[in-house]
C-alpha cells in the first residue's frame, strides 16, 4: 500500500506545484476568476504548460537533474499551498461580507429550463465517480501500456539520464511534440512510472472540469457538471486515463482553448481569453501532431464567423493573430526541434512534402496509408461513420478506445431540440473536426477532442426531452440509464487485475513479471549490463531497462545492416562495431497478434546454429502469453 | 440644531434565520414555472421515434459488444 500512496502524494505535489505556478499567472491576465472552479481549472492548466515550458528550457540548458527538478517542484507545491490558504480566506471574508448568504453562482445564465433534478445529477456524478475510481486503480498498477513503454515514458526516461532533450536518431518519436512527455519527465523524476500514469488519470479529470467551464455558460452550471460526468464516463477515455499516453491530454488543451475562445467570442467576456485561448492551443500543438486537424478545425469555424458576424469582425481578426502567436510561441519549438534535426517540422509526416534528401529515411513512411482508413473516402462512407465508429470500434483502433454508444444514441435528438446561444459554434468545430478526421486518420482515439462538445450537445438533448409525452421519456431515460451504468461497471471490472497491486497486496515487480514481457529481460540486462552497454532489440518497449535501447526495425530502415551480413558469422562483427553490445530477440512462436519483423532473429538464429564461434552468448530465454494472445519468445543476447 | 440622523443597522441574518425566511416565502408565494414549462411539448410520433432510436442503437451496441453477433 505504501508505494500507491506514495506515487499518490507524489501526484497531489505536482498538481498543487502546477497550481502554484498556474494561480499568478491567471491572475494575472485577470481572467478566470468568476467562481473557483473556474479559477482552479485554469490555474492547474497553465500551470502545467508553465511546467512544461520550464523543463523543456531546463532540457536545452542540459540541465535536467533531479534535484533541480525537485527543488523546483517543492517552491511552486509550497507557493501553491499559500494560494490555497490565501483563496480560503479571502473566500471567508467573503462570506462575512455576503450578508444575504446568496450562494456562488459563477457565470451561469439564467436558464429558461429546469435544474437537473438532485438525484439525477448526483447519480450521474456518482457513476462518473465510481468509474474514475476504477481507472485510479488501475493507473496505480505499474505502466505496461505498449505506446507508453515504447516512446511516452521511454523518451523521458532517456532525457533524465542524459539531463538534456537529446536527439535520438533511430527513434522516430524523439522529435514529435512531447509536451505530455515534459509532464511525465516531471513525474518521473518526483517519483517514477506510476506516478507518471496518475498524472495522464488527472489531465482525464482536468478534461472533464474543462468540459464542465466550457458547457457553464451554455447549459448552466449543474447541468455542466452532468456534461463533464459524461466525458469521463466515455470508455475509451476513461481506459486511457490509466496509462501515460497522450490522447487525453490533447483533448483536455482542446477543450480549454474552445472554452476560452468561446468566452472572448460568444460571451465577448474580453480580449483577454485570447491569451488563454492561445496557451491551451500552443499546448495542444506541443502534445499531438493531430492538434493540426484540429487547429484546421477551428480555423474553418472561424473563417465562418468572421463570415457571418461583421460587427464582430475586427475583435475576429485581432483574436485570431493572438492565439496564433501565443500558440506557436508555446508549442512551435516541438516543430522548430523536428526541422533541425530532421528537416521535417512534422517528421515522420508528410515525408512527401519535405524532402530532405536524406538516403536514409528510404523507404519514406507513408502520411496517408490505406491500413489507416478502414471507411475508404467515399462520401457514404462518411454518413455511416458513426456507426462503425460506435459498433465496430475494433476496425478503428481497438474496443479499448471506443467511445460507448452514448453519444450516437443522442445526437440524433438534436433534430427536435431548440437552437441553444453558443451550441452550434461548438458543434461546428466537432463536425468539421469529423471530416478531417475521415479524411486523414481513421482512429477512434484521434475523435477525443471532439469529444466534450458533442457530451454538451448530449446534455442538451437530454435536457430537451423534458418536452416528451411522460412514457416516451421514461423509456428513453431507461435506456440512457442502462448505458450509463454500463459505462461506470466497464473500468470497475477491469480494474479487477490491477486491484491487488493498486492496494499494495502484490508487489510490483510480481505485477510486472506477471504483466510485462520485456521486463524479465530488463531485470537481467539491469544486473548484468555495464552503464556504457546499449541494446539492440526486436521489441519495441524499452521503459524498464536502465541501458541504452535502440529499436531493430527503425535502425534497419535506416542502415540496412541486413544487406552487410552475407555470412552468418558476420553479424556479430558488423553489430559490435555500430556499438551494440547486446541483442534483444522477440519472435511470435504462437498465437495471433503483432507480428515483429524476424530479420534480426533470423540472422542471429544462423549466427547461433554455426556453433563455430562463442560470438554470441545467450543471457536469458524466456516465452511469454502477451496480451495480444501471441506467445513470444525473448532472448536477451551478449555480442562478444 | 438638528440632531443627527442615526445609521440604520442592518441585522445579520443567520442561517436559521434565512431559512426560516425561504419557508414563509416558499409558502406565502405561488410556485415558479420555468419557461420550458410552457414550450410547446414535442411531437408525439418524434418524441417515440427518438425513443425507439435509442432503444433500438443501445441494444444493438450492447449485443455488438457482447459478442451475439
Amino acid at each position: 500500500m505504501l508505494p500507491s500512496l506514495l506515487s499518490l502524494l507524489a501526484f497531489c505535489c505536482l498538481a498543487m506545484a502546477s497550481f502554484g505556478l498556474g494561480r499568478p499567472i491567471v491572475r494575472g491576465l485577470g481572467v478566470g476568476a468568476e467562481d473557483r472552479l473556474s479559477a482552479a481549472v485554469w490555474s492547474i492548466a497553465v500551470g502545467s504548460i508553465a511546467a512544461g515550458m520550464l523543463l523543456v528550457g531546463l532540457g536545452l540548458l542540459g540541465s535536467l537533474y533531479v534535484s533541480v527538478i525537485g527543488a523546483m517542484t517543492m517552491a511552486a507545491c509550497f507557493w501553491g499551498l499559500g494560494e490555497v490558504l490565501r483563496g480560503f480566506l479571502a473566500a471567508g471574508d467573503e462570506a462575512l461580507l455576503k450578508l444575504d448568504g446568496s450562494p456562488e453562482e459563477p457565470d451561469t445564465p439564467v436558464t429558461p429550463w429546469a435544474l437537473p433534478a438532485r438525484w439525477l445529477s448526483g447519480g450521474i456524478l456518482l457513476l462518473a465517480g465510481v468509474a474514475c475510481l476504477g481507472s485510479l486503480l488501475s493507473a496505480l498498477a505499474p505502466p505496461t501500456a505498449g505506446d507508453a513503454l515504447c516512446y511516452h515514458l521511454e523518451l523521458p526516461k532517456r532525457f533524465l539520464a542524459e539531463h538534456r532533450l537529446v536527439d535520438l536518431p533511430y527513434h522516430d518519436n524523439a522529435t514529435f511534440p512531447l509536451l505530455a512527455e515534459m509532464w511525465y519527465l516531471w513525474a518521473l523524476a518526483i517519483e517514477g512510472g506510476v506516478c507518471a500514469q496518475l498524472v495522464h488519470w488527472g489531465l482525464g479529470v482536468l478534461l472533464a472540469l474543462a468540459t464542465v467551464v466550457l458547457a457553464t455558460p451554455i447549459l448552466g452550471r449543474r447541468w455542466a457538471w452532468v456534461a463533464g460526468a459524461v466525458v469521463v464516463l466515455t470508455p475509451g477515455i476513461n481506459n486511457q486515463m490509466t496509462a501515460p499516453m497522450n490522447d487525453v491530454a490533447l483533448a483536455a488543451m482542446t477543450t480549454l482553448a474552445l472554452a476560452a475562445w468561446w468566452q472572448a467570442v460568444v460571451a465577448q467576456r474580453g480580449r483577454r481569453w485570447f491569451v488563454l485561448a492561445g496557451l491551451a492551443a500552443g499546448a495542444a500543438l506541443g502534445t499531438k501532431h493531430l492538434a493540426l486537424v484540429f487547429a484546421a478545425a477551428w480555423a474553418a469555424t472561424w473563417i465562418g464567423t468572421v463570415l457571418r458576424r461583421d460587427r464582430q469582425r475586427r475583435l475576429l481578426l485581432q483574436g485570431a493573430a493572438v492565439v496564433a502567436v501565443v500558440a506557436l510561441s508555446v508549442g512551435g519549438i516541438w516543430y522548430l526541434r523536428a526541422a533541425w534535426y530532421r528537416g521535417n517540422p512534422v517528421f515522420p509526416f508528410l515525408s512527401e512534402v519535405f524532402r530532405t534528401g536524406d538516403i536514409a529515411e528510404v523507404p519514406r513512411l507513408e502520411t496517408l496509408p490505406a491500413s489507416k482508413s478502414p471507411l475508404g473516402r467515399d462520401p457514404v462512407q462518411l454518413a455511416v461513420a458513426p456507426w462503425q465508429v460506435t459498433m465496430h470500434p475494433e476496425r478503428f483502433g481497438g474496443r479499448g478506445h471506443q467511445l460507448g454508444v452514448l453519444l450516437l444514441a443522442a445526437l440524433p435528438g438534436l433534430w427536435f431540440c431548440r437552437r441553444l446561444r453558443g451550441l452550434g459554434i461548438l458543434l461546428g468545430v466537432a463536425a468539421a473536426y469529423g471530416v478531417l478526421w475521415f479524411m486523414l486518420r481513421q482512429n477512434v482515439r484521434f475523435l477525443y477532442p471532439a469529444v466534450p462538445p458533442l457530451c454538451v450537445a448530449a446534455v442538451w438533448v437530454w435536457i430537451e426531452m423534458r418536452r416528451f409525452p411522460a412514457s416516451a421519456r421514461r423509456v428513453a431515460a431507461a435506456s440512457f440509464t442502462v448505458v450509463l451504468i454500463a459505462m461506470a461497471a466497464v473500468p470497475l471490472v477491469r480494474a479487477r487485475k490491477h486491484l491487488a497491486v493498486a492496494v499494495g497486496i502484490e508487489d510490483r515487480e510480481h505485477y510486472l513479471v506477471r504483466e510485462e514481457p520485456t521486463y524479465r529481460a530488463a531485470a537481467v540486462a539491469n544486473v548484468l549490463l555495464g552503464p556504457d552497454d546499449h541494446i539492440l532489440s526486436q521489441d519495441y518497449r524499452a521503459f524498464y531497462f536502465d541501458r541504452r535501447v535502440t529499436r531493430e526495425n527503425v535502425y534497419r530502415r535506416r542502415t540496412r545492416y541486413d544487406e552487410d551480413v552475407c555470412e552468418p558469422l558476420e553479424l556479430g562483427h558488423r553489430l559490435r562495431r555500430a556499438g551494440f553490445t547486446h541483442l534483444l530477440l522477440a519472435e511470435t512462436v504462437a498465437g495471433e497478434g503483432i507480428q515483429y519483423d524476424s530479420t534480426l532473429s533470423r540472422l542471429a538464429d544462423a549466427q547461433l546454429s554455426t556453433r563455430a564461434t562463442d560470438d554470441l552468448c545467450k543471457l536469458t530465454e524466456y516465452l511469454f502469453e502477451d496480451s495480444d494472445g501471441a506467445v513470444r519468445r525473448y532472448r536477451l543476447v551478449e555480442l562478444r | 440644531m438638528i440632531a443627527p440622523i442615526r445609521e440604520t443597522q442592518r441585522v445579520r441574518r443567520t442561517p436559521t434565520l434565512r431559512r426560516a425566511h425561504r419557508l414563509l416565502v416558499s409558502t406565502l408565494l405561488p410556485k415558479s414555472s420555468h419557461a420550458a414549462d410552457k414550450a410547446p411539448p414535442i411531437p408525439r410520433w418524434q418524441a417515440w421515434l427518438f425513443t425507439l432510436w435509442v432503444a433500438a442503437v443501445s441494444a444493438t451496441y450492447l449485443a455488438h459488444m457482447l459478442r451475439l453477433f
